[in-house]
């Protein structure tokens, strides 16, 4: 299983196309609810629900008329969604950025305990979070605003931050805050002028990483917010009714929803490995 | 790559609101590092946002707190924590999780060293394929949840019809199936999550330097033997972190149960996550959900520190 010539009693061709053939069948399982998602988004509601589903049809966008200018349009949900998603990146990269630097840069002998404690934040579950989170809001007035869930986000989206940005300032040579030192900066304007600039292309993927996080959140959102402040996952979980659901209109939210979702992870591939790893994986 | 760049960062509003006047000599009275001072304002958030609510949930999970007629928080002892030994639904949810859990992180471990090691080997497209399944990652559970839903629809979905046509599934719809409904929130997340398992081992994987691969040949290993005895030893510091990674997510989420089957039919598919939602907030019971969210809190806490010894074996810090 390797790139060794040696014989793997396979024949040559197996050897040879075997992978492509195996790869092509793992992209068509990954690519066709995909696909299959974005053709339902334009069917008429007659050809949606013909059986057997058919791949030829009269496309229509009316769905995704609907969806801005129809009855609940989208476009609040998506606003609260951009505000949120916004507000957390720049908080959590703003911390993480200083924070990470500061980890990257500590010397003392707890360091290991301190990264894991600040990485074992994130790892509580979403409900154990939620439910102190929750009195605590009650009493602090911060149900149902765009604050409230900007720091409910932060929650999971700082710890993370913080160990990427560390993984991206351990890559800076220390040598060269140090001659910027010897040349008369303070430690502040190390950081600032010579160690700042060099992890953009980190803060970068880090922030698209958090507004990934952040605008995917469905469950701080449902329990968090209510119709002012509500985001795009919930407005997609409205559509499922009691006297049924809205399927055209589903898919046509769902496109709306992942579409510049997966537009950044492509963006920001090669970062993605490190950063939803927090940095342990680097490529 | 120039300083001027710097002017514009968000970051400027640390260490006080004017940071070109911040003098070393200022710096040098505080008691504690430069470095730590960068830290603190995170650390600072973090404990908020963690140790906070964390005392409120043991204090909750001593109490009964009411919200009807009035506002009242009554102190019960340890009574969350009996009726808890005796509550078959909770236990019930802990069995779901279990193959939940194992189910999901067995086929996509299975899966993602399969895929990795493939893509490892071929030589053109590689760019191209982690394009494409990377995607999955990128989506909302709420999403996911949906757009698998409306797949297996039993009237018209996909999947259904595929199924139909070798005969399975004709007469019963697969989410009303316990079985069924099961394997496919763990199908579901395997979809959308094998992805990262990939991108975590083939980064190893490609790591491995080839002449290990060639001193393995001249001993006489080739094909599967030189997989078990090379590639997978090596791949262990990988698997871990997959592993860590996956099951704190599988733990912590439920988004797309919560969408497709709503932990039916007849709680088959209660992961312990939804079942602490529902105790704590849509009964409002937050006592009990308290009580109960702990325990998954110790349980992830210390399924945690099992993955993170392997891993810190060797990784970790510098």
């Amino acid at each position: 299983m390797s790139k060794s010539t040696a014989s793997s009693g396979l024949p040559g061709p197996v050897r040879r196309y075997g992978p492509y053939a195996f790869l092509g069948v793992v992209a068509i399982w990954t690519l066709l609810p995909l696909f299959w998602m974005a053709i339902s988004s334009l069917k008429i509601r007659r050809s949606m629900f013909e059986f057997p589903p058919t791949i030829f049809f009269d496309p229509t966008l009316q769905y995704y008329v609907d969806m801005f200018m129809g009855s609940n349009p989208v476009t609040p949900f998506l606003i609260n969604s951009i505000i949120v998603a916004l507000g957390t990146a720049v908080l959590s990269v703003s911390l993480g950025t200083v924070g990470g630097y500061g980890l990257s840069r500590l010397d003392l002998r707890g360091k290991k305990h301190l990264a894991f404690w600040i990485i074992s934040t994130r790892m509580a579950p979403i409900v154990v979070v939620v439910i102190p989170l929750f009195y605590l809001y009650s009493y602090l007035n911060l149900l149902n605003t765009h604050l409230g869930l900007i720091i409910a986000h932060t929650t999971f989206n700082l710890p993370f931050a913080i160990w990427l940005m560390r993984s991206f300032f351990d890559e800076v040579p220390e040598a060269l805050e140090e001659a910027a030192r010897i040349d008369g900066a303070t430690k502040w304007e190390a950081f600032r002028k010579v160690s700042l600039p060099l992890v953009w292309p980190g803060m970068g993927a880090t922030a698209i990483i958090a507004i990934v996080f952040s605008w995917n959140d469905f469950i701080f959102a449902l329990i968090f917010t209510s119709n002012a402040t509500q985001t795009m996952p919930i407005a997609a979980s409205q559509l499922v009714t009691q006297t049924g659901t809205l399927w055209g209109r589903v898919m046509a939210t769902g496109v709306v929803i992942l579409l510049p979702m997966v537009t950044f992870g492509v963006i920001v591939k090669r970062h993605l490995v490190s950063g939803l790893t927090m940095g342990a994986v680097k490529e | 790559m120039t300083g001027q760049q710097t002017n514009t960062m968000p970051t400027d509003a640390y260490v006080g609101g004017e940071p070109e006047e911040t003098d070393q000599s200022v710096l040098d009275s505080v008691p504690i590092s430069f470095e730590m001072l960068l830290l603190l304002p995170s650390i600072a958030t973090l404990a908020v946002l963690s140790i906070i609510p964390l005392v409120v949930m043991i204090y909750l999970s001593f109490h009964e707190v009411n919200f009807t007629p009035v506002n009242e928080v009554i102190f019960l002892g340890f009574g969350n924590y009996t009726q808890m030994a005796a509550d078959g639904n909770f236990w019930n949810s802990w069995r779901v999780t279990l193959f939940y859990v194992a189910g999901s992180l067995g086929l996509q471990l299975g899966l993602g060293i399969l895929i990795a090691v493939m893509l490892h080997r071929v030589s053109r497209g590689e760019n191209l394929l982690t394009s494409i399944i990377i995607m999955p990652m990128m989506i909302a559970p709420v999403v996911v949840g949906l757009l698998w839903q409306f797949l297996l629809d039993p009237s018209f979905g996909l999947y259904t019809y595929m199924l139909n046509q070798v005969g399975l599934f004709v007469d019963q719809p697969i989410l009303a199936n316990s079985t069924s409904a099961l394997v496919s929130i763990i199908i579901m997340d395997t979809w959308q999550w094998t992805p990262l398992v990939v991108l975590i081992i083939l980064a190893r994987v490609k790591s491995i330097p080839q002449h290990l691969y060639e001193a393995a040949s001249v001993d006489g290993a080739t094909g599967i033997t030189q997989f078990r005895h090379v590639t997978l030893p090596l791949l262990k510091p990988a698997i871990a972190i997959a592993l860590l990674l996956r099951s704190m997510d599988l733990m912590r989420y439920f988004a797309k149960v919560f969408i497709t089957t709503g932990g039916g039919p007849s709680s088959s598919t209660k992961v312990i996550g939804l079942y602490v939602y529902e105790r704590a907030l849509r009964f409002f019971n937050l006592g009990y959900g308290s009580a109960t969210g702990l325990v998954l809190l110790i349980v992830t806490i210390l399924m945690g520190l099992m993955f993170v010894e392997t891993i810190m074996g060797g990784a970790g810090d510098e």
